[in-house]
């Protein structure tokens, strides 16, 4: 599958520019990670992606086709998890999920129930009337329903909101093992969930594309550009924008990005968040 | 689409919503037999068309807000934010607009039942009389077009503005303290009570003159095609 | 201590919101509809129209509206989710009760602005007939306390489904069933109070009272409910029967509930407003009581006592008997359903005394047995509150009394013998009533009564001397004019603040008009009593009564709300007519009044003479469409009646509905059929002239004393007509 997006921008009816001008290709296999900081213009692409928007101008096509007209084609390949969204409070997990079957036209409902049931663990609850539910476990049968019938393009906007630790761990390898023949697009705010199963990064902010690539790519621009000091050492902090404070037995022990580091913070190995912070930081200065 | 109309369905109907709503109508439909109906209306028995009609109209209302809270199920705010999930799938709009209706169908038309069934223990108990077919051309003139347009122009503002369902649900009290041309005498009543005196018989049987069927049917093509265009437009909500 | 200092803090949040002054907004309007669309107060006066009308109306208008508003208000915490972070703050429990006293604290502060915006409103519309108690209790009684209610009832409806959309329908059919099923159960209307008229001349406090009475105990009623739901507050995540169990454990709160429940139910069982009189009005067994054998009565005296600010009255009767029998007998009074009898004494000694259960026509019979004397004085000693007749309870009202105004009438008075014959055909009586110097006492009959005594806290006892087993008193601020005719002195009663009305609509004439039309037509009328005639002001009633020498006139009558009805204004009050009439046509020797279902009485007679006069003197068409057919509607719709044509259902119906059916039946043959036949007749013997020369004799004609009543059949012989001529097609 191939997604081709070009030059779209989009402007919603009370004057905001979401998107500008936005080029960007996605193709099968892959796990994509989108990043950005809030009202950057994340949601907006996805619902451009999942047909709920027209652009303003420009073109999606999915695999050489426009969108506009394929999007029943799309939509019968796509699983999707919004970040905001309901459930029928009144059915219980199973009868959701054969609802949502029944809409995407699947065959052989009861296995596919079971094998994302299986998926999200949530085996225990499953004839649990959904108003029962946790938050966490609501976000978990939002991405059951996302992936019933195994279709090959999901969109996942901030799907381990709510959940706990072992929950995210458990969903990342989902997320890395479900992408090995699938076109997967992952907007979070969680870097680690990116890091640790991505293989391809788009950054985005106020609109614009800042950056495409893998992860390696991006901590390799933000080599140099990251340094340690120790806070009692600070002169001046003018351009120097601390990542983390820790506190130790010979002080507080400070992590930051700086376009040029000062001389008396001593020069680290990049983590991706650093690196991500750098380029928005970057993206500020200009 | 028969799976989605059946869950429709259990979410409308399975619910203390439905339950306390029936009981409503039951017991508001037992007042107005009890103390309005059994007295006939226009000279005619409290059997007669004339007068099941005219507590039939005096139930419209109840049943005119029980089709529009029907709706809110799929126009609230709650059930929009489903929405977004339900506008993934490649279900076809109109289809399943449709489904959903037919679900606030067949709950309005339970209730519509219920008030029947309602009125024909009512009869058999007080009065013997079980000859309830002739009462099925007044039950289907009266409700049919009443309901059908309730659904469609509800479904219509409930999509633009969840809250003018609410607001719509006042129109029969409107009708009731305005006064309504003649072809629109079923929606206030009046038709029931009036229309049989000028026929110049006693106890007639169940006509109608032709601009009052003309309106039902504008009413009821008003409320099918509502819900038939709208349909094609918005799926979700 | 948290709720007080909540409350401030919802308040504003809850006006700070839009739709809460929408609201508001709606309501103030809301009295508008009572100027338009919404007129339960049918009577004529200013202050019905002008006032009750539309203070119920705003009562409907901003009950529903606060209704709405609470389930939206209630609705919103879940709706926007902020529930949770509230009740991880403040118990659930509390909020509620914060959250009520919030959304009544903003219909208290509707119903100020409501009032003040009304205030000119309704004086420039009232006019000279305005009062400021009457302004303040309509709008607090009628319309104030509707909010209260709806917002209860709304609240509990959500608090026990927790669901907006049920909370709405609960509430739309408790709204509707006092707005349609309910209104002719005065006290289940909680929305839209039985208020058929408010009086513009005299006051108001009876009918206001019934209100108050129906209002409170609806307030009882919903404030147990509401504490029922408030038990129902979910909380502990556990659903509606969790909660009531946990929430039930502080025993104060069920208890509070049930209490109130109680007292609502109780106050419902025992309301003192309406008696429980028969139904059937066709049965009055208390006439038909067989007279004892070997006493008589040779006289009466009755001390009545009203308290004008109570509205109550205390009094003690006294008869003379003449027990020849040499056995002891038990005598029957009548008294007023609303009153206890608190000592029956015989000639100084108590004597046991009984009341029954069983009432007809706004009478319950005490029993006293007479000892075995030949000279017997008896005194009762009773007072209470009195009862108006369930049969027109929602037509409550005439039992006022005040300083402006009170009527008692018959046992109402004092209790009325029923069961012993008179010594020489006269129950001579001597009344005396003590009332404030303001008020003037009018006897209804040929009697005057007299200042005897006045006292130093502003009262004055009156006396006159009646003769009969009953009696009618009025007193009230009025005002005394005496109109001249051909050799008849008519005393016109009527209220001080009437004044500029009366003369205003010329009634003086008008009432001369129907005297000499009568007088030219059937002759002059014969009086025992040097030829005065007393025609006395009524409070708004709907209709009216004559005596011998008394007729009544409704306030509606003249008022100036018909002044300006271009459509009515010439038109004098109708039931001034229809009483004025009966002076010719009703009293002494005319009709036989025993049986009142024979369809030939004093009202076919009259009725028609009052169409006569309408038509001859004023408005042919508007007679020709309020009498003639009216009666031709109501006789239709009498014998088209689908239980009337088919009888063998009537039986299998509820008694209640049996009886408005066959009650109806003496009504329309009295007041529509006998005069439809009338008419028939006046058309067979060849126009008005000759039945107008037909009536004159039979008013003049010479009676026969074994039986000196005006049959069907004399008046069908001096037609030359048949049973059969006047049958109605």
């Amino acid at each position: 599958m191939e997604i081709r997006i070009q030059n779209v921008s989009m402007t919603y009816p009370n004057g905001k520019q979401a998107l500008k001008d936005l080029n960007l290709d996605l193709q099968t296999p892959s796990l994509i990670g989108l990043l950005g900081p809030n009202g950057a213009g994340k949601s907006t692409l996805m619902k451009l992606l999942v047909a709920a928007l027209m652009p303003t101008s420009g073109s999606i096509q999915v695999d050489g086709m426009p969108l506009a007209k394929t999007d029943r084609l799309l939509k019968a390949q796509l699983g999707y998890l919004p970040q905001d969204f309901g459930l029928f409070d009144e059915l219980t997990v199973v009868q959701f999920l054969d609802y949502m079957v029944a809409l995407k036209g699947l065959r052989d409902p009861k296995t596919a129930i079971q094998e994302v049931i299986r998926a999200v663990n949530l085996e225990e609850k499953a004839k649990a009337k959904i108003r029962t539910l946790s938050g966490g476990q609501r976000q978990r049968v939002g991405i059951a329903q996302a992936l019933l019938g195994n279709p090959p393009f999901l969109i996942f906007d901030e799907p381990t909101v709510g959940l706990d630790p072992e929950e995210r761990i458990h969903f990342r390898n989902l997320f890395s093992q479900t992408a090995q023949n699938r076109l997967v697009l992952l907007s979070t705010h969680i870097i680690e969930d990116v890091q640790s199963v991505c293989d391809q990064l788009v950054v985005i902010d106020h609109g614009r594309i800042l950056f495409t690539g893998t992860p390696a790519q991006l901590i390799q621009a933000a080599v140099g550009h990251v340094g340690v000091f120790w806070e009692r050492e600070v002169t001046q902090g003018q351009g120097l924008h601390i990542t983390s404070r820790v506190n130790t037995s010979q002080g507080i022990r400070c992590r930051a990005v700086a376009d040029t580091l000062p001389a008396y913070a001593q020069p680290e190995e990049p983590s991706l968040e650093d690196a991500y912070l750098y380029l928005i930081l970057q993206e500020a200065i200009q | 689409m028969c799976k989605i109309f059946r869950y429709e369905c259990k979410r409308l109907l399975w619910n203390k919503f439905f339950v306390g709503l029936l009981l409503v109508v039951l017991f508001y439909g037992w007042q107005v037999l009890n103390s309005v109906t059994i007295l006939g209306v226009s000279h005619t028995a409290p059997f007669s068309p004339w007068s099941f009609g005219d507590y039939l109209s005096r139930m419209s209302p109840l049943l005119w807000i029980g089709a529009l809270l029907f709706l809110t199920f799929f126009t609230s705010p709650k059930a929009r934010r489903t929405a977004v999930l339900i506008d993934a799938t490649q279900v076809v709009p109109r289809k399943y607009v449709l489904t959903r209706c037919a679900a606030a169908l067949v709950g309005t038309g339970l209730l519509t039942l219920a008030c029947l069934v309602e009125a024909a223990v009512f009869y058999g108990w007080y009065f013997g009389w079980f000859d309830w077919g002739t009462l099925l051309f007044p039950a289907l003139v009266t409700l049919v077009p009443l309901l059908i347009f309730a659904l469609g122009s509800g479904w219509i503002l409930g999509s633009i503005k969840p809250w003018l369902v609410y607001s719509w649900m006042l129109i029969p009290f409107v009708c009731m303290a305005l006064p309504l041309p003649k072809t629109l005498g079923i929606w206030d009543g009046s038709f029931f009570n009036e229309y049989p005196l000028t026929l110049g018989t006693l106890d007639p049987s169940f006509t109608m003159p032709v601009t009052v069927i003309m309106m039902q049917c504008i009413l009821l093509a008003a409320g099918a095609a509502l819900l038939f265009f709208h349909s094609g437009k918005n799926r979700g909500s | 201590m948290k709720t007080i200092q909540l409350f401030p803090l919802e308040l504003r949040r809850l006006l700070q919101s839009r739709l809460t002054w929408l609201i508001v907004l709606l309501t103030v309007l809301s009295p508008l509809a009572g100027l338009i669309l919404y007129k339960p107060a049918s009577a004529s006066t200013m202050l019905s129209i002008y006032l009750a009308n539309p203070a119920l109306a705003g009562g409907v208008g901003g009950g529903i509206l606060f209704g709405l508003l609470t389930v939206f208000e209630l609705d919103r915490a879940h709706r926007s989710r902020v529930a949770v972070l509230m009740d991880a703050v403040v118990s659930p429990l509390c909020m509620a009760l914060v959250r009520l006293l919030a959304l009544l604290a903003a219909a208290l502060l509707t119903l100020i602005v409501t009032m003040l915006v009304w205030f000119p409103i309704s004086w420039v519309l009232i006019g000279s007939v305005f009062g400021g108690t009457d302004y303040v209790l309509a709008y607090l009684l009628f319309m104030g306390l509707a909010l209260p209610l709806s917002i209860l009832a709304a609240a509990s409806a959500y608090q026990m489904t927790r669901r907006a959309d049920l909370s709405l329908v609960l509430f739309a059919a408790f709204a509707g069933l006092s707005l349609t099923i309910w209104t002719d159960h005065w006290q289940l209307c909680w929305l839209n109070p039985s208020v058929w008229a408010l009086s513009d001349d005299f006051s108001n406090f009876r009918i206001f009272r019934s209100v108050a009475y129906m209002r409170l105990t609806w307030l009882a009623a919903l404030a147990g409910i509401w504490t029922l739901s408030y038990l129902c507050v979910r909380q502990y995540g556990k659903g509606l029967l969790g909660s009531l169990a946990r929430n039930m454990r502080q025993v104060y709160r069920p208890m509070i509930s049930l209490l109130l429940l109680t007292c609502s139910g109780t106050a419902y069982a025992v309301q003192p407003m309406v008696d429980h009189s028969n139904p059937d009005e066709s049965v009055m067994s208390f006439y038909d009581l067989p007279y004892l054998e070997g006493i008589l009565c040779s006289g009466r005296t009755a001390q009545v006592y009203p308290n004008t600010t109570a509205g109550t009255v205390t009094g003690r009767a006294t008869y003379q008997f003449q027990n020849t029998s040499g056995q002891a007998q038990t005598v029957a009074f009548g008294i007023q359903p609303g009153y206890t009898i608190s000592s029956v004494q015989a000639n100084g000694a108590n004597v046991p005394f009984s009341v029954g259960d069983y009432q007809e026509y706004n009478e319950v019979m005490l029993e006293v047995t007479v000892p075995a004397e030949e000279a017997v004085e008896l005194a009762v000693e009773y007072s209470g509150f009195p009862q108006e007749n369930r049969n027109l309870s929602t037509m409550q009202g005439a039992a006022e009394i005040s300083t402006e105004y009170l009527c008692l009438e018959n046992a109402a008075l004092a209790p009325r013998l029923l069961n012993v014959l008179p010594d020489e055909g006269m129950y001579p009586a001597t009344v005396e009533v003590i009332l404030p110097s303001s008020m003037m006492v009018i006897p209804f009959g040929t009697n005057e009564a007299e200042i005897v005594a006045e006292h130093e806290d502003g009262t004055s006892t009156w006396r006159y001397e009646d003769n009969g087993v009953g009696g009618i008193l009025y007193a009230g601020d009025y005002i005394r004019q005496d109109i001249q005719t051909d050799g008849i002195t008519i005393q016109f009663y009527y209220g001080r603040k009437h004044q500029a009305v009366m003369e205003e609509a010329g009634a003086v004439n008008a009432v001369k008009t129907v005297v000499d039309y009568c007088t030219e037509h059937y002759g002059p009328l014969s009086f025992s009593t040097g030829g005065t005639l007393k025609l006395i002001q009524s409070r708004v009633s709907g209709g009216g009564y004559a005596s011998n020498g008394a007729s009544l006139l409704d306030e509606a009558d003249f008022t100036a709300a018909n002044l300006r009805d271009s459509s009515k204004g010439a038109i004098p009050g109708e039931v001034m007519i229809h009483e004025l009439v009966h002076q010719w046509w009703g009293l002494g020797n005319m009709f036989d009044s025993f049986d009142n279902t024979n369809p030939w009485s004093a009202e076919g007679l009259t009725v028609y003479t009052t169409y006569r006069i309408v038509k001859e003197l004023y408005d042919e068409e508007y007679a020709q469409k309020h009498y003639v057919e009216q009666w031709q509607q109501a006789v239709d719709d009498y014998y088209l009646n689908f239980y009337v044509r088919n009888t063998e259902y009537l039986a299998g119906l509820p008694e209640e509905e049996q009886l408005q059916i066959s009650n109806s039946l003496a009504y329309v043959r009295q007041y529509c059929e006998m005069p439809l036949k009338i008419l028939k007749a006046q058309e067979l013997v060849g126009g008005e002239e000759a039945m107008d020369q037909i009536l004159n004799s039979l008013f003049n004609r010479e009676l026969n004393w074994s039986y000196p009543y005006l049959t069907y059949q004399e008046f069908l012989d001096a037609c030359g007509l048949t049973e059969e001529d006047l049958t109605l097609v």
